[in-house]
């Protein structure tokens, strides 16, 4: 085997563990559960969703709009715009997390 | 990195097992993938694509991804046109994570790794159709066999540092973790906070301990148990018991490699060479 080709490995081999223990070591300053950091726990949070009308309030269940609830993918910061796309004639969203007490409001743009 | 002869070849006939308990986890995933995708294509159903020029999943998408993964998952099981198959699988794989981010999971990702391992370092030597057929080399390079090692032990590390950081950060995360239900669920009243913390301290020790005994001949058999009654425990204890069961399934096939000895230098391998 030619001294390119050895070089060649050991960058590669080099690349490969600097990856794989870079990532998870950065992830583990983020905010849990990150992504890419072997976190094996990452139960899902808890968040009620109810959607505003011209009628009135409704509560819905954000599992009916999404592929798969997961702990690493905050359903609160990407449900609500898709919400106010797919749901018709909702003014606006609100978002009560379990942590919280006051909701958090969406308004959707008008049409 | 000086001590292995990383350009070097070994007999690595113990991957093939690697190679079929991988195969076997990415078929159960794939069953898995494909209840997602179709999912995926029913409409209200939130979309969130790493990159926008990606398609949106479609009934035809969902069918060729379904198929691709699973018969490449079965041909790299079977060792059959391997380096194929695991190229298609892993690419599949790698694909299905960059369609969209609620298709993520650390199994998924986990298994995607190892097939890209196992295709490079040559795992259909041995145990298959391609060795039967006389079309696949019997030797394996060094640095593909410590690639794989070095992946279980960052995953052990990685997932015992994140559980010590859990633990400060939110003792209800671990707690909710658990089975509520069904004939292996742990009762409400028995998950006390010394408890979760007595069981997370248990998962940290054993992780951090299997990343370092798997590498010592000496202890790699009492690992190798250790490792199987600590997955089993996951997988009957934990909420997401079926992922936690072709997570913990990957990482036991991925023991294999540890089985595979490494030559320690370049002149001992020389020595043996010259012996054969």
């Amino acid at each position: 085997m030619s001294q390119a080709s050895r070089s060649h490995t050991r960058f590669l081999v080099s690349a490969y563990l600097l990856l794989q223990v870079g990532i998870p070591a950065v992830q583990l300053a983020a905010p849990d559960p990150a992504r890419y950091g072997w976190q094996m726990f990452d139960a899902v949070a808890d968040a009620d969703f109810v959607l505003i009308d011209d009628i009135g309030p409704s509560t819905i269940d954000p599992r009916d709009f999404v592929v798969a609830s997961r702990g690493d993918l905050d359903a609160a910061s990407y449900l609500p715009a898709h919400l106010c796309a797919v749901v018709p004639e909702t003014n606006e969203v609100r978002v009560l997390r379990s942590a919280d007490t006051i909701p958090s409001v969406f308004p959707c743009a008008a049409p | 990195m000086t001590g292995l002869p990383w350009d070097g070849r070994i007999d690595a006939c113990d991957l093939a097992w690697a190679r079929i308990g991988v195969g076997v986890a990415a078929l159960g995933e794939g069953v898995y993938a494909t209840l997602l995708f179709d999912r995926a294509t029913t409409p209200g159903v939130l979309r969130v694509p790493v990159v926008d020029w990606l398609p949106a999943p479609s009934s035809l998408l969902v069918l060729i991804m379904g198929a691709l993964w699973l018969a490449a998952a079965a041909g790299f099981a079977v060792g059959f046109r391997t380096r194929t198959s695991g190229t298609v699988l892993a690419a599949t794989m790698a694909f299905t994570l960059m369609l969209d981010l609620q298709f993520y999971s650390n199994h998924l990702y986990l298994l995607a790794l190892l097939v890209v391992l196992l295709t490079a370092a040559n795992a259909g030597g041995y145990r298959s159709f391609d060795s039967g057929a006389g079309r696949a080399p019997h030797a394996s390079p060094v640095w593909g066999v410590f690639l794989l090692r070095a992946q279980v032990s960052i995953v052990y590390v990685f997932a015992a540092l994140s559980t010590v950081k859990l633990a400060y950060a939110s003792e209800a995360i671990l707690a909710a973790s658990f089975r509520r239900t069904g004939a292996l669920a742990i009762p409400d009243g028995w998950l006390t906070p010394d408890l979760v913390g007595a069981l997370a301290a248990a998962s940290i020790f054993v992780e951090l301990w299997l990343a370092i005994a798997l590498w010592s001949p000496r202890r790699r058999r009492a690992a190798t148990l250790v490792g199987a009654a600590y997955h089993a425990a996951l997988t009957a204890l934990a909420a997401e018991g079926l992922a936690l069961a072709i997570f913990g399934l990957a990482m036991l096939s991925a023991y294999a490699a540890f089985y595979v000895p490494l030559p320690l230098t370049a002149s001992r391998l020389e020595l043996e060479e010259g012996v054969a």
